[in-house]
């Protein structure tokens, strides 16, 4: 079955279709998810309502661009409206933070670790980062989606990236006492 | 800054091909939940129509009340016993005997001509006379002796009500020398001695819709009888002394026709069957229902005597409590789904009483650690909304002591809700529930009692039932609740 095909079956409720729709992609759209969500339980959680949204609101596919990106977005959208709205009150001055500077040791760090501590940090600091960083979106494009200013979101970014950056060194740190 | 970007890139790189596999169960759960939204989708389809019936009932009634709203004020309109005065160019007795007829009804209506208490009222809505001292109260037809006779009356009839604001329609009508106008509803109220300044006019209209016949109208305390059906009516008119004018009311146009009421209630919530709202794995669990308050007010609007039609808000709090659980500590991932938890760390988890016991340490229960507790652990759910209810209510009995019954639905918008568990001294808020509608429905019934202290107040005491449509999300869930109130209130009329 082509993914056309699989597209077309798939609107008109076809269980098989969604069947492999699901076994096609989930892992992409998992990855999405477990880089927006809190942990891997939510992240699991989320896939399932990102799939149940994908899967009702597939008509509005009309084919223009890729099947892929537009079930991304679904998939980021759907993760954005659980945690947009959760405040992060630890505000504080752009001016004082300090730069995520860090040297980095060819790789070292595992997937699993990163993951871990990108899931750890406050709800925006994690979606500003994840978009910002690891799926490309500017500023403006963040601050639209997430609903904020974008001098919010880049104080976010600066302040992920000191989070991250401590606790990368952290790891640093204990592994080679070890 | 370029060393800033080092982060950025430690991440960007690691993340570039990231991939990862969910559990199975995940794919099993969206197949269920897709299932489920099949299965409910018929739901709606029977809402919607449901909605677009009662609409229609509602407009229907709306309008067939304000449509009906001029006939009964004409219903007030003052009779007199005595005959109408109308002069006629000729001066005869004999008005139209059996020459005026129109195919059409007559239909005069004067407004504007009353003179102090001598309003002259002629109406004819739709029915007739058709002979002396008699009237026809039939809504409709008059079959008169004449032969029918097409007039050019259009025009005439303009004239009348451009001139004069008499309207002159007619369908049928018939004038005997007796001269008797005639009056459609059922109250008719006759002036004695009436001029009507524009006899001359109405006779000119006469002319010159019964133009073959040169006829005139006139009249001389005449005297209008009216038919034994009329009896009350009848005796009614009698009793005023001649001349008198008499205003009489018809009796099935309510005199207040709003009522605003606040009541207070105390609702009983419980479930029809043995399900359980919060997790099926409590289905057979003892479970009581609570007695709460529900307040609010309502206002009715009387469409006739009998018929009234109420709406209004009302706060309404529910709650029922499961009973034989053992309650523990451990993750939310092992928790009951239907409870939004507030925190996501270590939560308490309520499970079936002997599960905790019995526990698998491999299964989901084994992260549970028991909670011993110095008393019977009871789940409670706490659920408040808002109603507003549309409903009918028919009156049976209507005297100082009233009784009505009542039928309807509410719409119910959910307000706070809250899961919590009770212990001895233990007591401590999980959560909210997360499978409650924020839109649900409920079909009403009730009985109406009530004692009138005046025209203006009245108390009533109602029972009523309602059952909860959907008050679920999640339709597989087998509770199918209902409260029972008891809504106790003052109305005030005006």
């Amino acid at each position: 079955m082509t993914l056309e095909e699989l597209i077309l079956n798939c609107k008109n409720q076809d269980v098989k279709a969604q069947e492999e729709l699901y076994k096609k992609f989930s892992s992409i759209l998992f990855s999405v998810c477990l880089k927006y969500s809190p942990s891997y339980h939510e992240a699991e959680d989320n896939l399932q309502d990102a799939f149940i949204t994908i899967f009702n609101r597939i008509e509005q596919f009309k084919g223009k661009g890729s099947f892929e990106g537009w079930m991304k977005r679904v998939t980021v959208n759907t993760v954005l409206q659980k945690y947009r709205k959760q405040r992060v009150f630890n505000l504080s001055n752009e001016e004082q933070l300090e730069e995520a500077v860090i040297e980095i040791e060819n790789n070292v760090v595992p997937l699993d670790f990163l993951l871990k501590i990108v899931q750890e940090l406050p709800d925006r600091y994690r979606l500003v980062f994840t978009m910002y960083v690891l799926d490309d979106y500017a500023h403006k494009e963040i601050s639209e989606i997430v609903g904020i200013s974008v001098g919010t979101s880049k104080s976010n970014l600066a302040r992920a990236r000191g989070i991250l950056k401590v606790k990368v060194e952290d790891y640093y740190k204990v592994n080679k006492l070890k | 800054m370029k060393k800033n970007k080092n982060i950025d890139e430690l991440f960007k790189e690691r993340f570039k091909n990231f991939e990862a596999s969910p559990s199975p169960d995940v794919w099993n759960k969206i197949q269920a939940k897709l299932k489920e939204k099949d299965d409910r989708k018929v739901i709606p389809i029977w809402y919607k129509l449901g909605g677009v019936a009662a609409l229609f009932a509602l407009l229907f009634t709306i309008g067939y009340s304000i449509l009906n709203v001029p006939l009964n004020k004409i219903n007030n309109s003052i009779v007199n016993e005595n005959a109408i005065e109308i002069n006629t160019e000729k001066a005869n007795n004999t008005i139209v005997d059996n020459n005026i007829i129109q195919n059409d009804i007559v239909l005069i209506e004067d407004n504007n001509e009353v003179k102090g208490t001598k309003k002259l009222l002629i109406k004819k809505a739709t029915n007739s006379t058709n002979n002396s001292n008699a009237f026809d109260r039939s809504e409709t037809t008059v079959t008169s002796n004449n032969t029918e006779q097409k007039v050019p009356i259009k025009q005439s009839k303009q004239d009348l009500i451009q001139r004069s604001g008499l309207i002159i329609k007619s369908q049928e009508s018939v004038a005997n020398e007796t001269s008797n106008l005639i009056d459609k509803s059922e109250n008719l109220l006759i002036n004695q001695d009436i001029e009507i300044d524009k006899n001359i006019e109405v006779l000119a209209v006469n002319k010159t819709i019964i133009d073959t016949h040169e006829t005139s109208l006139s009249t001389e305390h005449k005297e209008f009888v009216k038919k034994e059906n009329k009896k009350s009516i009848f005796d009614a008119i009698k009793e005023t002394s001649g001349g008198e004018v008499v205003i009489a009311k018809l009796d099935n146009t309510p005199q207040n026709r709003w009522e605003v009421t606040p009541n207070v209630a105390p609702v009983y919530y419980n479930s029809l069957t043995e399900g359980s709202s919060i997790d099926p794995s409590f289905s057979d669990n003892p479970k009581n229902g609570d007695l709460n308050i529900a307040y609010g007010v309502k206002v009715s609007y009387n469409l006739n005597k009998r018929l009234s039609m109420r709406s209004g808000v009302s706060n309404v709090n529910l709650s029922y409590s499961t009973t034989g659980l053992d309650i523990g500590t451990g993750p939310v991932s092992a928790s009951t789904a239907s409870i939004e938890y507030s925190s996501r760390n270590d939560v308490t988890i309520v499970v079936d009483k002997g599960a905790l016991v019995n526990q698998n340490p491999e299964d989901t229960f084994g992260n549970i650690t028991p909670k011993s507790t110095n008393g019977e652990p009871l789940l409670n759910q706490k659920i408040s909304y808002y109603e507003m209810p549309l409903e009918l209510n028919y009156t049976l009995i209507n005297k100082n002591f009233g009784i009505s019954v009542i039928g309807g639905f509410s719409a119910l918008l959910l307000g706070n809700n809250e899961v919590s568990i009770e212990a001895g001294d233990f007591n401590e808020v999980l959560g909210e529930a997360s499978n409650l509608s924020s839109l649900s429905f409920t079909t009403n019934v009730g009985l109406g009692l009530n004692y009138s202290f005046s025209k203006k107040l009245m108390f009533n005491i109602e029972p009523m039932f309602k059952y909860q449509l959907n008050p679920y999300t999640d339709s597989s869930v087998n509770f199918k609740p209902y409260y029972l109130g008891i809504y106790s209130g003052l109305s005030f009329k005006f």
